[in-house]
């Protein structure tokens, strides 16, 4: 038995195995190399390595597989058991192919670690420039962009990039669930088929009971991979006080907290709901840390006529250290008019926090304005 | 998840060779591939792929000598 993995994160599936206790060996496809449109799809592959099924009936593996001899081809491609020659391929795209690029592209990415993920960001582009309507070459550069914005060289942008890139792809081929699936995994609940990621809460719990340490997971699933689908949007309650109405709170222009925001569309056309993931990051430029110590992270976001929002105020707890500068993370969907007839539509958020600065030694009570601008799918890249 | 629900439920040790083999009887539904990218007698692709542990290169080939089962596969 082997794996082969379709995942942006596939350390998660690692998880997963310990979980279920499968212990076969898997191997990994996150860029989607293989061309797969779904999962799961089960292979019998013979000793020459020729399909002899595929997605075969329970109960006629052993007769129609196992216990079946088949002929040896007369010849077979060579067999493949070594990492890309990363300076071989950057010297073939001088060719200035884009299947040179790509293929340059596709091994920085899975052999060259996070720190050459620039280089094969411009190796997709160069591919892309070559062939724009390649529908895997987008894919591709948007799980370059999410790896990148899940390391430590992560640029601003580098998300909401990597979902333009996957929508690209899916106009491309919007039969192509594996590429939706990446979209929807950080998207609306009302495009949720499943949860993505709510297995991982229940999989730690059972390792743990066991007496087992569960594998740690690089990057944490987010607020949209764990929630669950639903069938109609529920709009937030009208009950929560706007806590700045007047804006009477000083403004933070972006000096001391940096904000960066990604819309995540439905994928379905028809569907006219987003997912809003709005990421707060002190700035190392004038040392500036949360104080925890003076209050919470409050932010509010407005519902323009026509449009509802999953919440209005979220309230993110301070850690219980006095100081800190981790990024602070908040989520909430937002659900507009009938997509033929909505103009671009920018909602009115805020933030208030607490924050110090060690430059100076201010400390502060801030205002950040946090505009939500939804615009039609259509215009979005 | 609701793949794996699925799966392993209907997990079942084939002959005796000890093979854990994976069936997913839904599996071919509204979400199934395009099959005709895997076809009967099609050599799988030689491609060569990181390891979920980080050991080594990987590749179906690794395998060659030996009848695979193989599952393609995501843990959502």
């Amino acid at each position: 038995m082997v794996g082969i993995i379709e995942e942006q994160h596939p350390d998660r599936a690692r998880l997963f195995m310990q979980w279920k206790e499968m212990r076969w060996p898997v191997l990994v496809d996150s860029l989607n190399r293989l061309g797969v449109d779904a999962v799961p799809i089960t292979l019998a592959i013979d000793e020459y390595g020729i399909i002899r099924m595929v997605n075969p009936e329970r109960g006629e593996i052993e007769e129609k597989f196992l216990n079946r001899t088949f002929e040896k081809p007369a010849s077979l491609p060579p067999v493949a058991d070594v990492a890309p020659d990363l300076d071989a391929l950057k010297k073939a795209t001088q060719q200035g192919t884009a299947e040179n690029w790509s293929a340059y592209a596709n091994a920085l990415v899975e052999w060259g670690g996070p720190e050459r993920a620039a280089e094969a960001i411009q190796a997709y582009e160069q591919a892309l420039h070559l062939q724009p309507n390649s529908g895997p070459l987008h894919f591709r550069l948007g799980v370059a962009y999410r790896k990148r914005y899940d390391s430590t060289f992560g640029q601003a942008g580098d998300f909401q990039k990597a979902v333009q890139e996957w929508s690209a792809a899916l106009d491309v081929d919007p039969n192509q669930y594996i590429w939706r699936r990446r979209i929807q995994q950080y998207g609306p609940r009302l495009d949720k088929p499943y949860s993505f990621y709510v297995w991982v809460i229940t999989a730690r719990k059972d390792i743990a009971a066991r007496g087992d340490v569960p594998v740690p997971i690089s990057v944490e699933p987010g607020g949209a991979e764990f929630a669950q689908s639903e069938k109609s949007f529920a709009p937030a309650s009208i009950s929560v006080n706007e806590p700045d109405p007047q804006g009477r709170i000083l403004r933070d222009a972006g000096q001391f907290i940096k904000v960066e925001t990604v819309i995540v569309p439905n994928t379905r056309a028809q569907q006219v709901s987003e997912r809003v993931h709005v990421v707060f990051r002190p700035n190392p430029a004038n040392k500036t840390h949360w104080n925890n110590e003076a209050g919470e992270f409050v932010f509010w976001v407005s519902a323009p006529s026509g449009w509802n929002v999953s919440q209005q105020l979220i309230t993110i707890p301070s850690l219980s250290q006095a100081v800190s500068t981790e990024p602070r993370e908040l989520e909430f969907e937002v659900k507009g008019p009938a997509r033929n007839d909505t103009p671009t539509e920018t909602l009115q958020a805020y933030a208030l926090y607490y924050v110090c600065e060690d430059v100076n030694g201010v400390c502060m009570y801030r205002r950040q304005d946090v505009p939500i601008t939804i615009a039609p799918r259509e215009t979005r890249r | 998840m609701m793949n794996w629900f699925w799966i392993t439920t209907t997990l079942a040790v084939v002959g005796t060779t000890g093979i854990l083999y994976f069936l997913q009887a839904e599996s071919v539904s509204a979400q199934s591939a395009d099959l005709a990218d895997f076809r009967e007698g099609q050599v799988f692709p030689t491609m060569v792929f990181p390891s979920l542990d980080g050991s080594r290169p990987g590749s179906v080939t690794d395998f060659r000598g030996k009848k695979l089962i193989l599952h393609i596969f995501a843990s959502w």
